[in-house]
């Protein structure tokens, strides 16, 4: 059948097969030109234009308690910005993102679209660290020029407990005080950065050109404290505050066998969510006190004096002396706290009540060469090494001073005239419950980085006394508790040992008879102590301003209930109290 | 053999060609026996018009061009795909640090004595008994894991017994 068309390649033919033909070797040719001849040129131009560098945070470590409890860790939040270039570029777009945020943040949508077009100071900032999950929500809305960083927040799960301890950060992240500078290093990971080409609309283009350096989280910093006793120790310290007006107060719990401290509280202290930068008050709020500030102990240095007296074989718990009420050293008269005059006294008695003449006598006895000796053993003149910034040498003169006088030796046998830190005190009494040993305190266990773990373990500084004399000295103790009546420091149920102490407060021009400082040391159980404590309670006022009076009640709550923590069993119960099935 | 217009006919080789009578081997075929190969058989040798040669050009440019193109596009989608999940992971990671941190919060010591006194109506003990048991307590894991130390601290390696032996010996290191 003819249908008329020519079964052959017509003109129209060719020249349409030529036309596809010249285009398809315009497209190899420009292909060509673009991919070979001039590829350098716009990978260059590709790079400049289209590479884009991304910080990826790295999330801060957290700071755990001896259980493992997080006491501060951060999570993660968004810091939210204007693009005040594009919101300039197209203004009406601008107008309808900036509605949006302002309903999402209840804030004047017209103040928003102004703040972000006369801004000349980069990207504005809307909001900073804002919730996590909102900001999902703001960052799927896609509002024109808005923009979302990462940030972090510093959260603290047990609230403001251990807050000088724990110190605080600064917006950037970095730690500014307390275990959060000290171990910045270790906290702060390495933030990451990721380099790639990105799309017209920002976004990284897949399998381009991506070079990537992971960010490394920060490490794990885990302390001796335990929250349930740092948590006991700081209600503790804040009912008896309240009760005798004081002006500050520490409260320290040590295991005494380790050095470990168990809890630090300190009042007055910092709201660790909410710490004010420009507050002048700041550094009073913020100081470690009981490692920053130096005190005269008063008379719970007799420990020490004692347990000198009786490690150089000079007396025995049933030694005498003649107690006349006052001693004279030089010039000086030195009398009883309580101006008492007991006779013939006891080395256990005198401890019982605290003479000032005892301790006087103790001192001379040894004379100023051992006892200063010993002092320097039992690390009053030292800092401790503790780990922490900002801890203070132990001060007080020696013969070898040119203002040093004999009743300095006498003042300093019952810990006036000399100033040691609360943390170093309670490490020098500690040792009578650690057989004579003095042991190095410390408050960090454990540091957990991605690729190694660090343990810091105990660590034995000297051997003081003898076991023998730590011994005798846990004795004398426990009758200076349990042998007094109503001494306020008696745990019912368990066996305390322990000592008040009760000191001045010093001044430029000497001492502020009106002001004291009321201290206990104390260990229990007596017989084999779990744990130390060291109550200081600053200038109570209301009346009551004794050791006796004030610390040493501090301490029979506080033991109590750690005792009740570590599920003590008591050691003088009435026979219903326990029962075996 | 029929022709139609326009075909052109293909060029048929001397179906007994030297080689095939063996002249050139030198090895002698019977003479007279000349076997007549069927018409068509032989080596055929067809002339591929300019037409189908530019057509096949096409359509292998094309191809290749549709393969590179899928190829591609393959790529690039698994590459967002791979940007989506990373995405995805991080904002899990996120979210595991915030209810880590929201689990530590419910842990907290004073919301715990709040629950305690103010929704089960506990009050402090105010007498206590204390009852004997000789079963251990069970061990306190009372966190997320990832506050729980999981690096394993090192050790060194142990030395085989010759290495003690060696070592009794004074003046052996």
């Amino acid at each position: 059948m003819n249908t008329g068309r020519a079964h052959h390649l017509t003109w129209r033919h060719r020249s349409i097969g030529f036309l596809v033909f010249a285009m398809f070797a315009a497209a190899i040719v420009r292909l060509y030109q673009v991919q070979i001849v001039d590829h350098e040129k716009f990978v260059k131009e590709a790079a400049i234009t289209r590479q884009g560098v991304v910080n990826i945070p790295a999330p801060r470590g957290a700071v755990l308690d001896a259980t493992g409890y997080p006491l501060a860790t951060s999570i993660d939040t968004w810091d939210v910005y204007i693009d005040r270039v594009q919101w300039g570029h197209q203004p009406t777009v601008a107008r309808e993102a900036a509605n949006k945020l302002a309903t999402f943040f209840g804030l004047n949508p017209d103040e928003l679209f102004r703040l972000g077009l006369e801004s000349r100071g980069g990207d504005v900032l809307v909001q900073r660290q804002l919730d996590y999950a909102r900001g999902i929500t703001l960052r799927n809305a896609d509002l024109y020029g808005i923009r979302l960083e990462p940030s972090q927040v510093r959260v603290y799960p047990e609230g403001d407990i251990a807050g000088q301890l724990l110190g605080y950060v600064g917006r950037d992240g970095k730690g500014l005080w307390g275990v959060e500078a000290d171990f910045d290093h270790y906290l702060r990971g390495k933030e990451g950065l990721l380099s790639t080409e990105r799309d017209a609309l920002g976004r990284p283009i897949a399998f381009s050109a991506r070079h990537e350096r992971p960010a490394v989280g920060g490490g794990e910093v885990q302390l001796t404290i335990d929250r349930f006793i740092q948590a006991i120790t700081e209600r503790a310290l804040e009912d008896a505050m309240k009760k005798y007006n004081a002006r500050s107060g520490q409260i320290i719990v040590m295991d005494p066998h380790t050095g470990a401290v168990l809890a630090m509280a300190s009042r007055p202290s910092i709201r660790l969510g909410a710490v004010n930068l420009d507050d002048p008050n700041l550094a009073d709020l913020v100081r470690d006190r009981p490692i920053t500030d130096l005190y005269e102990p008063g008379s719970v240095m007799k420990i020490l004096t004692t347990a000198m007296a009786i490690d150089q074989g000079l007396v025995t718990p049933e030694s005498t002396y003649l107690d006349t009420g006052s001693v004279e050293v030089s010039k000086y008269r030195i009398l009883n706290w309580d101006f008492s005059a007991n006779g013939t006294t006891t080395v256990r008695t005198y401890l019982q009540k605290s003479l000032n003449t005892g301790s006087v006598w103790l001192g001379q006895k040894l004379g100023p060469e051992k006892f200063y000796e010993y002092a320097k053993a039992f690390g009053l003149g030292d800092s401790t090494h503790v780990g922490l910034s900002g801890e203070a040498e132990g001060t007080y003169r020696t013969p070898s001073d040119p203002n040093w006088y004999a009743v300095d030796l006498a003042t300093n046998s019952y810990g006036q005239g000399l100033a040691t830190t609360p943390l170093a005190m309670l490490t020098a009494v500690s040792s009578m419950a650690n057989k004579g040993v003095l042991m190095r305190p410390y408050v960090v266990s454990k540091i957990v980085t991605k690729d190694d773990v660090r343990s810091f373990e105990p660590v034995q500084v000297r051997q003081v006394v003898s076991p023998k004399t730590a011994e005798t000295m846990m004795g004398l103790l426990h009758d200076v508790v349990d042998g007094t009546q109503f001494h306020g420091a008696q745990v019912k149920g368990y066996e305390v040992a322990g000592k008040t102490g009760t000191t001045l407060v010093s001044i430029p021009t000497g001492y502020d008879l009106d002001s004291t400082i009321a201290s206990f040391a104390g260990f229990i159980p007596a017989n084999d102590p779990k744990v130390s404590v060291l109550i200081k309670i600053d200038q109570p006022t209301g009346g009551l301003n004794l050791g006796g009076q004030v610390a040493a009640p501090v301490f029979a709550t506080v033991a109590d209930q750690i005792m009740k923590y570590y599920a003590v069993p008591p050691a003088i119960a009435p026979k219903n109290l326990v029962r075996t099935p | 053999m029929s022709s139609l217009p326009n075909v052109r006919r293909p060029r048929v080789t001397n179906p007994i060609s030297p080689m095939r009578t063996g002249a050139a081997t030198g090895i002698a075929r019977p003479s007279g026996v000349i076997r007549q190969l069927p018409e068509g058989w032989g080596v055929v040798r067809r002339r591929i018009s300019r037409t189908m040669f530019a057509a096949i050009a096409l359509l292998t440019v094309a191809g290749v061009g549709i393969f590179q193109v899928l190829q591609t596009s393959n790529v690039a989608s698994t590459g967002y795909a791979v940007r989506r999940l990373e995405s995805e992971r991080t904002e899990l990671d996120s979210e595991i640090r915030l209810l880590e941190a929201q689990l530590a919060s419910s842990a907290n010591l004073e919301h715990l004595r709040r629950t305690a006194s103010d929704r089960l109506g506990m009050a402090p003990a105010t007498e206590r008994l204390r009852v004997s048991v000789d079963t251990p307590a069970p061990e306190v894991v009372p966190l997320p894991r990832r506050y729980i130390p999981t690096v394993e601290e090192r050790t060194g390696p142990e030395g085989s017994w010759w290495d003690s032996v060696m070592g009794a010996i004074p003046g052996v290191e």
